[in-house]
């Protein structure tokens, strides 16, 4: 199957982007003739303003008058008190509890939701919902080629976006009045208050062919041009999961990362199969120098294999390797602790690994919690 | 400094090269080694490399050490037989030298030269371009 292209291909040719095969859409993974590399566009996201293609990723539209009943029962949170024009993160989950998709549901209001899917789950997401809707009157629409996204995150996203929409002649309510995970929808366009980096930023949902339009206005506007492989790095940073790392339809959701995201005291689907108290604890580790970590690399405590990591890199913010991992709780005596020291195995040599209280920053939108 | 038409990779003249991608500067039976530009680019950013000690003794195409990049992990083969005379200690805190200029800077390490007849496998400049001329076209 030949790979899909985003509206804003010819503009990451031009930008001379290493481009990469991301679930089936040929995406700019960096723009190193650029920006000089991941770390450097990491750091400008953290530091200035950075903006992403992520128009590979899924929109999907429920509608109808059960629209809050339905997707109260499809997801790991209830939509029955949610506000219009507010975003919620949650779980799809399947008849096992494992994770079908995590996903971002917005309402617009009590009858009509749009969700964003991740790029790979999209097809089987549409088809999961459009079962459980067999018994709800609602429409399932996947509208995810009908729509490019872009993402502006960083500290000056703000003031970027605003000149960028304001170059445009576009009419927008003021940025700054938009709430952390609110939205607003004009005619052609959405833009909400959220994104994958931690920081301050929005994502700007908009048609295909007005995409090349808005992103050279925001690279106008001296936002960096920001590939997948920092958007990695950034989102493991700040302890963001990723699907197919974090996530997977074969791990319980209750013993995912994103367990959080678990609050429903209604009956959803997947609910009965949830593993409580969960066998596994979730932490961030940190190497002690700046060798990068790799996902499925094993932890040992002693010679006790007792955990794993999920995902693996290095921390351009820290300057050390960091990866997000699991730990078995039948195989340590009890739940560890932060700081506690743990030897991970890569390619047969070991190494320290400690443990982190996720988040390993904090940023604008990612605090620690106390101690 | 030459440089391969269609990559834009440098490829110095005075250097050899292996098929692994690692450079060697032959100065007074000492060989410097690093690795060439077409491989750090193919790398990406790199964080970090494990040098081994001085004194340690290789056979050629033995592996000394790795880098990591935030991409992947690469193994360093010994371009030529000897003994390791002296490290880049800039690498353990600066790896990235390594990206930023593979040739001066981003050198690996020193080798007391064991065997000058194995510099004759080695590949000289032209060879080496033809071959990652060939690489960059079977990537595109």
């Amino acid at each position: 199957m030949p790979l899909k292209q985003s509206p804003l291909h010819e503009e990451h040719l031009r930008l001379s982007a290493r481009m990469q095969d991301f679930a089936g859409f040929e995406m700019p993974i960096s723009y190193d003739a650029q920006t000089g590399g991941t770390i450097k566009e990491h750091l400008q996201v953290r530091s200035g303003v950075g903006i992403f293609d992520v128009s590979h990723m899924g929109q999907l539209f429920v509608e109808g008058a059960v629209a809050t009943e339905f997707l109260s029962y499809a997801c790991t949170r209830d939509f029955h008190q949610a506000k219009d024009g507010r975003a919620t993160y949650c779980l799809l989950l399947n008849e096992n509890a494992g994770v079908i998709d995590d996903i971002i549901v917005y309402r617009r209001s009590k009858d009509r939701y749009l969700l964003i899917v991740n790029a790979a789950n999209i097809q089987k997401d549409f088809e999961h919902l459009k079962r459980l809707a067999l018994d709800f009157k609602v429409e399932v629409r996947n509208e995810s080629e009908a729509w490019a996204l872009i993402a502006v995150q960083g500290p000056q996203a703000t003031k970027a976006l605003e000149a960028s929409l304001n170059s445009l002649n576009l009419k927008h309510p003021p940025l700054d009045d938009l709430k952390y995970y609110s939205f607003v929808e004009t005619e052609n366009f959405w833009i909400a208050r959220t994104g994958y980096t931690g920081e301050e930023g929005f994502e700007w949902m908009l048609k295909p062919e007005a995409a090349p339009h808005a992103w050279g206005a925001l690279i106008r506007e001296a936002a960096m041009p920001i590939g997948l492989a920092a958007r990695d790095t950034l989102r493991m940073e700040v302890g963001f999961p990723l699907y197919g790392q974090e996530l997977s339809e074969t791990e319980n959701a209750s013993e995912s990362l994103s367990q959080f995201a678990i609050r429903n005291p209604s009956e959803f689907f997947g609910k009965s199969k949830l593993r409580l108290p969960p066998g596994r604890q979730f932490f961030g580790f940190l190497a002690e120098n700046s060798k990068p970590m790799r996902a499925l690399e094993n932890l040992w405590l002693g010679e006790k294999r007792v955990g794993q990591l999920t995902s693996g890199s290095y921390s351009p913010c820290l300057g050390k390797g960091m990866g997000l991992g699991w730990l078995d709780l039948n195989q340590i005596e009890k739940p560890a602790q932060e700081g506690a020291v743990f030897m991970l195995e890569s390619r047969g040599k070991r190494r320290e690994a400690k443990a982190i209280n996720l988040p390993f920053l904090e940023t604008a939108r990612v605090k620690r919690k106390p101690n | 400094m030459a440089e391969s038409a269609e990559s834009g990779f440098k490829v110095p003249q005075d250097l050899f090269y292996t098929k692994n991608h690692e450079w060697a500067r032959i100065e007074d039976g000492i060989a410097v080694v690093g690795i060439t530009d077409y491989a750090q680019s193919q790398l990406g950013d790199i964080t970090y490399v494990e040098l081994p000690e001085e004194g340690d003794d290789f056979k050629k195409d033995a592996v000394f050490g790795t880098v990591d990049s935030l991409k992947t992990v690469a193994e360093l083969y010994a371009p030529l037989s000897g003994s390791v005379v002296e490290i880049n200690s800039e690498l353990p805190n600066n790896a990235e030298r390594v990206n930023e200029d593979p040739y001066q800077e981003g050198w690996i390490i020193k080798l007391e030269i064991g065997n000058e007849s194995e510099l004759e496998e080695l590949m000289p400049a032209d060879q080496y371009l033809k071959l990652i001329s060939k690489l960059s076209k079977k990537k595109a």
